[in-house]
């Protein structure tokens, strides 16, 4: 078994994305493909699940083209498990793709256990009538990961395996794949950082629009914080705690934001970062303990203006025709002329150097450069405080790079960032690391 | 304001969720259609048995109450304004009836679990039909989530579209703007990673698939067997 690729090509919306693309994969291999955000690791991955077309060059299977493979020997798993998983529970989610194949039910049952049992879930915590609704994240992609499984693949892609997943799912997720491996699968994956994933074998790189070999990048230099931060608390928690419903997520949390400072919260899928930033804008009440945003409690119209939200995927807030317009937006807020809106908002561009995008279109951007687009239009209402949510999924290290610049300067005009992390970050820019746990928050 | 908290709802059986769904239906059309003497009577009382029967009296319920009692003031204040003083019992009535249109349609969503609303969908209509519309009701609070974070993050930016700020018309573009289009957006990227992901898992291969667990379920719950 063997997958090859042949002078494969694509293009994208602004023009080619890579051409004359080769490649081999053997059984029992892994091979990772990196490169920038939008360099078309994705539509790579889809040429080879034959769901996109190979340009001028062709991809074999076993021999054969691909859309002529045998159904279900290609399991294709994209980056967000929450939009893949299409039924209420778990049995129905494992039983969708035998159910397509046409596999008689009295044989089903038997499939899905042994399915749980090759990604580690057990069948005695999780029972095959368990809503999906109430899995981690982490089990919701070993759950994906079964129902692929369960139609006996042999070749396996995977796009960005490790963006949603905390170290606990990275760590599944590196002895699932050993396992298929040891029995002569082979793996494709597109990762920014190939380095949590053990099994990788190979390494290529998408660069100046081809496949090249490469090696496991370095962590990129992060210039170190600006100065100290100022004395003046912004954000004070004192004995917090949170329960929604029945569950409570955390207690006892004590922290204290000074102004100019850049904090790092990190926490487990689950582990409730979200919910901490909506204590933060007033949008969730605390359920205990207190918490105080510009020495008040939080409220959302009297935080308008002053704090600024980066939800995750915030290229989902992009609405303007242009970029000027998406940034020059949130300031007709204010109430300024039109010409002076512009005016201010092109100033907020040429400061995070993206004066060359003013007049594209946000939706035919890289994801990367959106991330970027979002950020400036967060930005320009001049927020006091910066919330962000994950705001590193899914970015390269140039890009991340070139949001901690942009943090960076914000911090010295003042403005203070907490910034939420599912995963503890090899290099990062900030002041303060805390890992948020159910029973407080501790700096690391 | 958009709640982005979880429902508190229970699984039933499939046929008493077919009995609440008639209820409700009848209850609905009823106020639409009946305006006998003892109707909004009857149709109050009915529903508050459905409000018992499905047991949303236990789930969080001021904040349905203040939006039902925004709709009321919204329209007296509009028959106020149209029609004088006079005709305020009128619009009261008319207020009461929109209430009871909507109210069972809510109390039965507020009340039943997603998943068990598409298992249902699926068993009634034609396979392709029931899968879309089932994978449209078990995306919704997907969508409504990222709906949520999307109006948080607008409000504060500055977009003057708090529950109060929306009574001005004024506002209104602001909403279709921030919140209205992108959530359109977001669902259309949704319906083509949902359509993708069905994809990959080889449906439509054939014109008709086999149904897990079968007519005689052997063992639904996986459980082993003694």
């Amino acid at each position: 078994m063997s997958l090859i690729l042949e002078n494969i090509g694509a293009a994208g919306l602004t023009g080619p994305l890579y051409s004359g693309v080769d490649l081999e994969v053997g059984p029992g291999e892994c091979v990772c493909i990196t490169g920038p955000t939008g360099c078309g690791k994705s539509t790579l991955l889809r040429t080879m699940a034959g769901l996109q077309e190979p340009g001028p060059g062709r991809v074999m299977f076993d021999g054969q083209p691909v859309s002529l493979a045998l159904p279900g020997r290609i399991g294709l798993i994209l980056q967000n498990p929450d939009t893949q998983l299409l039924c209420a529970d778990v049995g129905s989610e494992l039983a969708f793709g035998l159910e397509n194949l046409r596999v008689p039910p009295e044989k089903m049952t038997s499939r899905m256990l042994r399915a749980m049992s090759r990604v580690s879930l057990d069948n005695h915590a999780l029972p095959l009538d368990r809503p999906v609704g109430t899995l981690s994240v982490g089990q919701k992609y070993k759950l994906l990961l079964a129902a692929i499984l369960i139609m006996e693949p042999r070749l396996l892609l995977l796009d960005e395996p490790c963006a949603q997943l905390d170290q606990g799912g990275i760590d599944a997720l590196n002895a699932i794949l050993e396992n298929f491996l040891a029995t002569g699968g082979s793996v494709v994956l597109c990762e920014h950082d190939p380095a949590p994933l053990r099994a990788i074998g190979r390494i290529l790189r998408i660069a100046d629009r081809t496949l090249r070999p490469a090696v496991v990048p370095p962590p990129c230099d992060l210039p170190a914080p600006p100065a100290a931060p100022g004395k003046n608390a912004v954000v004070t928690l004192e004995s917090a705690r949170l329960e929604l419903g029945e569950k409570r997520i955390w207690e006892q949390l004590d922290f204290t934001l000074h102004k100019g400072e850049i904090a790092i919260i990190q926490g487990d899928n689950g582990s409730g970062k979200t919910s901490l930033l909506r204590c933060l804008t007033g949008f969730e009440a605390l359920t205990g303990g207190s918490a105080a945003v510009f020495g008040q409690a939080p409220a959302p119209k009297a935080l308008r203006g002053r704090v600024g939200l980066l939800i995750q995927n915030p290229a989902r807030q992009l609405t303007a025709d242009t970029v000027l317009d998406e940034v020059s937006f949130p300031l007709t807020y204010r109430g300024l002329p039109k010409a002076r809106c512009r005016e201010l908002a092109t100033a907020i561009l040429k400061k995070l150097d993206l004066v060359a995008l003013a007049e594209r279109p946000p939706f035919l951007l890289s994801h990367g450069e959106q991330h970027l687009v979002a950020l400036a239009s967060v930005l320009a209402v001049e927020p006091e405080l910066l919330l962000l949510d994950d705001p590193f999924v899914g970015l390269d290290p140039a890009s991340t790079a070139r949001v901690w610049g942009i943090l960076h300067q914000a911090c010295l005009d003042g403005t203070s960032v907490i910034c939420t992390l599912h995963r503890s970050p090899a290099v990062h820019g900030a002041h303060s690391v805390h890992e948020l746990r159910a029973t407080g928050l501790t700096p690391c | 304001m958009l709640n982005g908290s979880s429902r508190h709802t229970t699984r039933v059986s499939q046929t008493r969720l077919i009995l609440r769904i008639t209820a409700a239906m009848a209850l609905a059309m009823g106020a639409l259609f009946w305006h006998g003497p003892w109707s909004l009577t009857a149709l109050t009382l009915g529903t508050a048995a459905l409000a018992v029967a499905t047991g949303a009296y236990r789930h969080p319920w001021r904040r349905l109450v203040l939006v039902f009692i925004w709709q009321v003031v919204l329209i007296m204040a509009l028959y106020l304004l149209r029609y004088g003083v006079q005709s305020l019992p009128e619009g009261a009535l008319v207020a009461w009836r929109l209430v009871l249109l909507v109210l069972p349609g809510v109390l039965l969503m507020k009340t039943t679990h997603h998943g068990e609303m598409a298992r249902l969908l699926v068993r009634f209509l034609p396979a392709r039909v029931g899968f879309v519309l089932s994978t449209c009701v078990f995306f919704f609070p997907t969508l409504w989530g990222v709906t949520v974070q999307t109006y948080e993050s607008q409000v504060l930016r500055g977009a003057r579209i708090l529950p109060r700020e929306l009574v001005n018309p004024a506002n209104w573009g602001t909403l279709v703007r921030v919140i209205c289009l992108p959530a359109i957006v977001s669902s259309l990227v949704l319906a083509r990673d949902v359509a993708l992901a069905a994809h990959c898992r080889w449906y439509g291969l054939h014109p008709d698939r086999t149904v897990w667990p079968g007519p005689n379920p052997s063992n639904s719950t996986g459980e082993p067997r003694a």
